[in-house]
């Protein structure tokens, strides 16, 4: 046993950092909601270990050799829950099988890291070369189509992020990622001026500044094209698809949406225009994480938690939950931690000559930053709220289980290198 | 399989500097949120601290001005007006503090208690108090009587609780802090606030409530202590200032503003503008994307229905501040806020003075309708259905709400139904008009043509005998004449020549018998008789009731059709002589929340009347007769200086008294407007129904300023004639 812990590919930073934030989460879980979901927490966690441990006795290779077909049986699922899955919160989420319920766009995260880093551990893409960007493009386009049907924007989201640092990873440069998410810069840049017209007084005129931003990144886009001299197909589309996005938006937001249907989009982007529906829940949540201040009102203390003023405590907000009876200090702990782990999986990489290896930590530590980054700045307001939990502190049986399998992975890739 | 590997030397540095690049875009989104929440929580969260205070805050619906209506000279007939309710939250109320904590919480002059806790405990348990020594105080407390009160406390078994030296000596070592004995000796229970509530009264010594009522609304308080639940309703302004000055003695009770819907012309133009009323389930599952909320109001009847998406405005969204009281503090800044947008105002094209004459010449007792419009765009100058309801009744309290309707709905004369476009009466003999107009347009008469068969009191067809009003008989008659004199055998025959499916084609060009498509809701199609018609509404009688040539007589004098009283108006309409039949319309235009224009309604076109000039003129010749010549049967409506021309009719009703009915338009050459009068069991048309027409052209003629300017036209003519 000892021999496993010290020499095996068990990482006893990883699993205490793990431990201790679940410890945190639990504590948040049980005082934001009903006895019942902390058991059934403590139980998914028990299990998250038991699979850690398991994971990290497996031979790297062994995920090499499933991922695609654990990927082809994700998206099987996926296309099952279309048909027969269950709802929460009016989205078909759940898929039944006996007595749990199971969450197939969780395992389809997992179901596309494995997937990804196995093709681009065989071969290397570049934006320049189209062609090879084919494939990847289709495994990430098939499950991010299926949660759009359920719809589960969150995981959709990302889907579309992950690949970026793998992408970047294998062998694409910062250049061509500007040139691949341009036309999405160029969407959201252009689609400023319309929605503060629509804040706006029918009188008062929205100036030629909010147009800037859009304007500042054509500017770049034709500079870096002028300097950095990438090949001509590459300036056309990128050019072309950026300047067809602009246009859609505004010829979509001018003709074919409705008030209310602005209304809804204005309100998702920027949910404090709105206090009904979703700008009540980011408002009572950032109420909540704001009267915590430095240290906090205390555990049990949080009176927003205890009056279930924050919808979602549990889940999505269980950040605002931690904010408000620990304040700034139990924030930057748990950031910390956080921080702890991408980190230390990031710079595992340098030793390991396995390219599969590399790119499973890479996507394990990326996946799990972007659900941080995401469900926080959904929480304080700065992102629209999508429905993504906050990994280890969250309740949810399949997430806790993707959570432990990511770390079971980054430790079982990190510890690759025993094998060299 | 092998696994591709990559040379440890090249690599290591590239590998180095993208997990440095990674990390730090990661970094600096960290970085960010950390900044986010830092200033979340730092910078803010003295703010979001007050705020989440209990019931500090609320989301609160803020409901907008409901448009307003006009009538055609710009005279308001639907406005709101601020009305003041009360509410009660029983959970602000704070509860009642048992003797111990209340005396305890008194203190001296100095700030040392005055009992020390533990010694009252102490001394309780020696000597328990009696039961309703624990809220012994039901007036405001004061320094003077505190003591007294004291005193007057008693132990269960009666004897004093304190001691009356200890008092004594008490009070003379120490005086007490007057704000902290009001402070402590306030008993809020539910209780005491219901007993204040009971004691307020106005000027007049009415009470704010009624006690049982308000027991009752506090029991039903009690199950929802989070909620608002309203126990006075449409309070006068005298009582909101009473307990504004009291709110401090009152806790949990809350004055809300609403705004309630009144009508100045009450019931003259209740079933034009109709009313509104809280939502029903139905219509919030019907209406669930049109942005309704349970306990909203909603037009159901008249415009307030058909154009209430206009008239309802836009709802705003405020954080609400209160107190630990409930008392509204104002919209919290810096925190979202949608401004309610006030509804659009409506300008009908209906004359409410008009309305309330013609109103004003019916009985209670008498069921009937009139209408006057335009011909030449539609408009609706008057629709008015008697008895009618006053729709301010919604405006009044809960309960006499309540007791009104059931009232008007227990009313055999149907006061709530609007007759003009729902009650179906029998044309009777305007509906020659129609038949006319079929047998000039067909050709199957002329003008000047006298009719084979003279009147002689009635005709013989089939086995049966069919008998004209006039027993001597009218003799040979041209058309002219037998619309002046309504000659029933005339029309028989003219009615076999031309045969059901002819007549009922030019009657629906005009309408009848189809929805005329007016903007309030509700109207009936109404029936026309005529061969499949009749067998498929007789389907289920037999075969003695299927359609036989007989029955084309009475289809030709108008007996066998249901006509509403609007559409019995588009039959004059249908004859005026413009190119098309304009669908009726009571809204012409709609402005802005400030009375700025938006934009007008255009008229419509229901059917083009491509008639000929001559046959037109012929009917009109006609109408005129009946009214100007000497022994037409309308001659009640003439009027001076106008050539008016109409038609009456006395519609046959087997249950009682004939229904009295008249059409008229005027001028009859270019008519501006036309009227239809229906008198339910009233006589006959020419006696008093045509009175009441005249009555509708005196004012027009009189009152409005398009009827003065063509009045002044015809006073330089000469009036003989309508045709010079």
């Amino acid at each position: 046993m000892k021999q496993y812990l010290l020499k095996g590919k068990f990482d006893l930073v990883f699993f205490l950092t793990s431990l201790i934030l679940w410890s945190i989460g639990l504590a948040q879980i049980y005082s934001a909601a009903s006895i019942h979901f902390f058991t059934h927490q403590i139980m998914w966690i028990i299990l998250g270990i038991c699979l850690i441990l398991l994971i990290v006795t497996i031979p790297t290779v062994f995920f090499y050799k499933i991922a695609q077909w654990y990927y082809y049986v994700t998206i099987i699922l996926l296309i099952t829950i279309l048909f027969s899955g269950e709802s929460a919160m009016g989205a078909v989420r759940w898929l039944s099988v006996g007595n749990f319920r199971l969450q197939p766009s969780e395992f389809g995260k997992i179901g596309l890291l494995l997937m990804l880093s196995w093709y681009l551990s065989k071969r290397s893409i570049s934006f320049y070369r189209l062609k090879s960007m084919i494939i990847p493009a289709l495994i990430i386009a098939i499950p991010f189509i299926l949660v759009m049907q359920q719809p589960d924007l969150g995981t959709a989201l990302i889907f579309l992020t992950l690949p970026l640092p793998l992408f970047y990873w294998s062998g694409m440069s910062l250049v061509q990622m500007f040139y691949l998410i341009s036309p999405v810069i160029s969407l959201i840049l252009s689609a400023i001026p319309l929605i503060l017209s629509f804040y706006a007084d029918s009188d008062t005129e929205v100036s030629i500044q909010a147009s800037l931003p859009w304007g500042i990144f054509v500017f770049l886009l034709l500079i870096s094209y002028y300097f950095l001299r990438p090949p001509l197909k590459i300036i056309i589309i990128s050019l072309v698809l950026s300047i067809t996005s602009a246009t859609m938006t505004n010829v979509i937001w001018n003709n074919t949406l409705q008030d209310y249907q602005k209304t809804r989009v204005v309100s998702f982007i920027n949910p404090q225009a709105d206090p009904r529906g979703a700008g009540y829940q980011v408002i009572q949540s950032m109420i909540a994480l704001g009267s915590g201040q430095e240290y906090g009102k205390g555990y049990l203390k949080g009176s927003q938690v205890n009056l279930q003023y924050i919808p979602e405590a549990h889940t999505d907000f269980i950040f605002s939950v931690l904010g408000e009876q620990f304040g700034l200090a139990g924030c930057t702990l748990v950031l910390l931690l956080y921080i702890l782990i991408i980190a230390r999986a990031l710079y595992s990489t340098r030793n390991i000559r396995n390219r599969f290896a590399n790119l499973l930590l890479v996507g394990a530590a990326s996946m799990m930053a972007f659900h941080i980054l995401i469900n926080i700045s959904m929480v304080v307001g700065m992102m629209p709220v999508t429905g993504l939990p906050l990994p280890f502190l969250s309740y949810g049986g399949s997430f806790t289980i993707t959570i432990a399998v990511l770390v079971g992975i980054a430790m079982n890739a990190r510890g690759d290198i025993a094998n060299y | 399989m092998e696994i591709r590997k990559d040379s440890i030397d090249g690599i290591y540095l590239d590998r180095l500097a993208k997990s440095k690049v990674l990390m730090s875009i990661f970094l600096l989104f960290f970085i960010i949120l950390f900044s986010r929440i830092a200033y979340i929580q730092i910078v803010r969260g003295e703010r979001y601290l007050e705020l989440s205070q209990e019931n500090r805050l609320s989301r609160e619906m803020i409901h907008p001005e409901r448009g307003l209506i006009y009538d055609r000279a710009g005279r308001i007939i639907a406005q709101n007006r601020p009305s003041y309710s009360l509410y009660i939250t029983p959970r602000i109320i704070p509860r009642q503090k048992d003797l111990v904590t209340q005396l305890s919480d008194v203190v001296t002059a100095e700030g040392a208690p005055l009992f020390h806790k533990h010694m009252l405990q102490e001394h309780f348990r020696n000597n328990p108090p009696q039961k309703d020594a624990l809220s012994f105080f039901n007036k405001e407390p004061s320094v003077g009587n505190f003591k007294k009160e004291l005193k007057n406390l008693k132990t269960e078994s009666g004897t004093p609780l304190f001691n009356e030296s200890f008092l004594d000596s008490l009070f003379a070592h120490s005086a007490i802090n007057e704000y902290s004995l009001q402070h402590a000796l306030r008993a809020n229970s539910l209780q005491f606030v219901k007993k204040r509530l009971l004691k307020i009264r106005n000027r007049e010594g009415e009470p704010l409530v009624d006690p049982d009522f308000l027991h009752d609304r506090i029991q039903t308080a009690i199950q929802n202590p989070r909620g608002k639940t309203l126990i006075a309703e449409d309070i006068s302004i005298e009582f909101v200032s009473i307990i504004q000055e009291n709110s401090s003695l009152l806790p949990g009770i809350t004055i809300g503003t609403e705004s309630r819907r009144e009508y100045p012309y009450g019931k003259d133009l209740f079933h034009i503008i109709g009313y509104i009323s809280e939502i029903n389930s139905e219509e919030l599952t019907q209406f669930s994307d049109k942005g309704y909320y349970r306990g909203d109001k909603i037009g159901k009847a008249g415009i307030e229905a058909q154009y209430d998406s206009l008239l309802k405005g836009e709802k705003g969204w405020a954080f609400i501040e209160r107190n630990s009281i409930g008392t509204n503090l104002g919209i919290l800044e810096d925190m979202p806020y949608i401004k309610p947008k006030a509804g659009k105002n409506l300008f009908l094209s209906v004359d409410a003075e008009l309305q309330r004459m013609i109103a004003r010449q019916f009985h209670d007792t008498l069921q009937g309708a009139v209408v006057a419009m335009n011909p030449q765009n539609g408009e609706i100058y008057a629709l008015y259905s008697n008895p009618s309801f006053d729709a301010n009744t919604f405006s009044l309290a809960e309960e006499e709400v309540k007791q009104n309707w059931n009232d008007a709905q227990q009313d055999p004369r149907k006061p709530l139904m609007n007759k003009t476009i729902t009650a179906n009466y029998s044309p009777g003999s305007t509906f020659k008009l129609i038949t006319a107009l079929a047998g000039l347009e067909s050709e199957s008469i002329t003008p000047t043509e006298y009719m084979e068969k003279p009147c002689t009191g009635g005709m013989r067809f089939g086995n049966r005998y069919y008998r004209c009003w006039y027993e001597p008989g009218h003799g040979h008659l041209t058309v002219y004449d037998a619309i002046k004199q309504s000659c029933n055998v005339y029309f028989y025959q003219l009615g076999l020549m031309l045969g059901d499916d002819v007549i009922n084609n030019y009657a629906q060009l005009a309408s009848l018998g189809v929805r005329t498509g007016i903007d309030i809701p509700g109207e009936r199609a109404g029936y026309l008789s005529g061969r499949i018609q009749h067998n498929l509404r007789h389907a289920h009688r037999g075969p003695g009731w299927t359609w036989t040539r007989g029955l084309i007589l009475n289809l030709a004098i108008g007996q066998a059709q249901d006509l509403t009283p609007l559409q019995i108006a588009m039959i004059p309409t249908a004859l005026s002589g413009y190119d098309s039949l304009y669908t009726p319309r009571i809204l012409s235009e709609i402005r802005s929340p400030e009375n700025a224009y938006i934009r007008s309604t255009e008229k419509t076109t229901s059917a083009s009347l491509d008639f000929d000039s001559s046959s037109v003129n012929a009917v009109k010749e006609g109408m005129w007769r009946t009214v100007n010549a000497p022994g037409g049967t309308g001659w009640r409506s003439r009027h001076d200086i106008i050539p008016v021309g109409g038609k009456t009719g006395t519609a046959q009703n087997p249950h009682g008294e004939n229904h009295a009915i008249y059409v008229g338009a005027a001028p009859i050459k270019n008519p501006e407007i036309v009227v239809s009068v229906v008198l339910a069991n009233a006589g006959s048309g020419g006696s008093v129904a045509a009175p009441f027409a005249k009555t509708v052209f005196d004012y027009y003629f009189s009152q409005t300023s398009e009827g003065r300017t063509t009045l002044e036209k015809f006073k330089d003519r000469d009036s003989e004639g309508w045709t010079q």
